[in-house]
């Protein structure tokens, strides 16, 4: 195709905003913030030995893992099975409206939906209401790992369901009715046939899910308390009360790091599973 | 037969249960605000009659409305940043020669997948040395980076669908490469680059994190001043706001997908006819 070599400047000059946007606003800012974490206060490792090497700043650390993983565990429990029914079912009011909740639900503003829970979780809530009616004894279910949960999965869910179910619908069904053609149960062939080969698009939408789980700052800062607290919220914590601008830098660079590492992790985990 | 038969739609019905579940789940925190934001009292709790009172002391407030321009001009310079930079890198990502199209798709992604305390933490530092922190310009360059790849997944996801011997005939029958693109290729990607800025947009108008960390006290939006209050004292007005941000973004979101839906159909109904 000689045409490529004739549209090189064109591209170029295309990408030049975007390109221009990045290195700027995203790519310096990053490099900026390792130096930083780095040098600030004094150059060496000594911001990264006040993360790593303080009981309570690694507490904080597998809190973060823990909790994305009880948020990823809830999402992928609640929402296979309704990826798998909107990839497959023939009922198209169903699909439609299942849809369109998870996008409206996505594309709402994480603080609001927070701030939603933590009434609902509140001392004044219908909740604590029901549980005092069913003769239990609760005064508010804020601060607490189970809200925080909770808020994370009402959050996350939307995101593993949509990815989950783009993975599905290119799924040959047909193999299914097939398997129970040859006399196999419908859950023997969701097992032996669909179950393996949606594998990959589970693990896909559960590890996207997780990785921006580890980055949560806002539902744990609402509906957690202090022993709720999550790597997100340690770093705004040490920016804006502490003014510790580089031990902020070295958690947000190892939270980065962590992320990267993760996703491109399961990223060449399913390309090699491609490959097979 | 009959057996398996039973069995599928005792499964089915299971599963639709389960799916609707899953919907009231996503919808009920919301719907619990929604109706308490009607309340007449001073705290948020359901109301025992419907009053619009908090409405008109949000709608008559000075502090809102501030913050409502804010984050409208904030909105509007972030669309009009990640606009050109996510259509241009759309563009360079579907001509570029191959082995330079996972490195533009990796690129312009990036500001997806850093978690946003971190992007906003380091943009917080660059921004501080060109003394933009605080201002509605320094949270537009930021939320433009952020809502960057929304423009620039719509565009390409379009553009994967675009066939390039159609610029091609368009040569051929003597128009020049820039007509052809005026007149062939951005017809076909007008429907993604509204769809594209409607959620950068939406978006911008509901980020909280970057809004919070570069705006600090000197910029408050919408979210950012909820934050505050949130943290100070809850009150129904909270509950006021976060409907009608809401609701805004949903109609405006809503809107462009159903335009998009609308033109699909059209343009699907009328190539066999043209083409005959």
């Amino acid at each position: 195709m000689p045409a490529h070599r004739i549209k090189i400047n064109p591209i170029v000059l295309a990408a030049a905003p975007g390109i221009a946007l990045l290195l700027i606003f995203f790519a310096i800012p990053l490099a900026n913030l390792t130096v930083r974490s780095l040098t600030d206060p004094e150059f060496g490792l000594g911001n990264y030995k006040a993360v790593l090497g303080s009981q309570t700043y690694l507490r904080v650390g597998w809190r973060t893992i823990w909790i994305s993983f009880l948020a990823m565990s809830g999402c992928v429990l609640i929402g296979t099975p309704v990826a798998y029914a909107i990839a497959h079912s023939k009922r198209r009011a169903l699909v439609v409206a299942t849809l369109a909740v998870l996008g409206l639900s996505f594309l709402t503003s994480s603080l609001i939906r927070a701030f939603a829970w933590m009434i609902l979780f509140g001392a004044q809530g219908p909740i604590v209401a029901i549980l005092n009616a069913a003769g239990l004894d609760v005064h508010t279910l804020l601060a607490t790992q189970v809200a925080v949960v909770v808020g994370m999965i009402h959050f996350l869910l939307p995101i593993y369901a949509l990815t989950a179910f783009a993975g599905f619908r290119n799924m040959p069904f047909d193999l299914v009715v097939a398997a129970e053609g040859l006399g196999a149960s419908r859950w023997y062939a969701l097992r032996t046939v669909y179950f393996p080969l949606a594998l990959p698009s589970i693990i896909n939408a559960g590890s996207l899910v997780f990785v921006i789980a580890l980055g949560f700052f806002i539902t744990p800062a609402l509906l957690g308390g202090p022993s709720e607290m999550m790597l997100g919220q340690l770093i705004a914590i040490s920016i804006s009360k502490f003014g510790d601008f580089g031990f902020a830098a070295a958690a947000g660079v190892l939270l980065m790091v962590i992320t990267l590492f993760l996703l491109s992790a399961v990223q060449w985990v399913s390309k090699a599973g491609q490959r097979q | 037969m009959r057996r398996s038969f039973d069995a599928e739609g005792w499964r089915e019905r299971f599963l639709i249960l389960w799916t609707i579940m899953t919907i009231l789940f996503l919808l009920l925190p919301l719907s619990v605000i929604v109706i308490m934001s009607f309340s007449a009292g001073q705290f948020l709790t359901m109301p025992k009659e419907l009053s619009l009172r908090w409405y008109q002391e949000v709608l008559t407030n000075g502090q809102w409305r501030q913050a409502a321009l804010n984050s409208l001009s904030i909105a509007l310079l972030a669309v009009s940043i990640a606009l050109p930079a996510g259509l241009g890198l759309a563009l360079a990502n579907h001509y570029a020669p191959p082995r330079w199209r996972a490195f533009v798709r990796s690129a312009a992604a990036g500001p997806m997948i850093v978690p946003v305390i971190v992007l906003a933490i380091a943009l917080f530092f660059v921004l501080a040395k060109l003394g933009v922190v605080g201002t509605r310009f320094g949270v537009a360059i930021g939320h433009g980076l952020l809502v960057m790849p929304f423009v620039f997944v719509s565009v390409s996801t379009a553009l994967e669908y675009f066939d390039d011997q159609l610029i091609e005939a368009a040569e051929s029958l003597g128009a020049s490469r820039s007509y052809a693109w005026r007149t062939v290729l951005l017809p076909f990607v007008v429907p993604a680059i509204v769809v594209g800025a409607a959620l950068a947009f939406v978006n911008s108008f509901d980020e909280a994190v970057i809004a919070i960390f570069v705006g600090q006290g000197g910029t408050l939006t919408i979210p950012s001043l909820m934050w505050r209050s949130i943290n100070l004292e809850i009150t129904p007005s909270i509950a006021a706001v976060a409907s009608m941000v809401t609701g805004i973004g949903i109609l405006i979101q809503g809107a462009a997908f159903l335009w998009l839906w609308r033109r699909l159909r059209v343009s699907v109904k009328l190539t066999p006819s043209g083409a005959t």
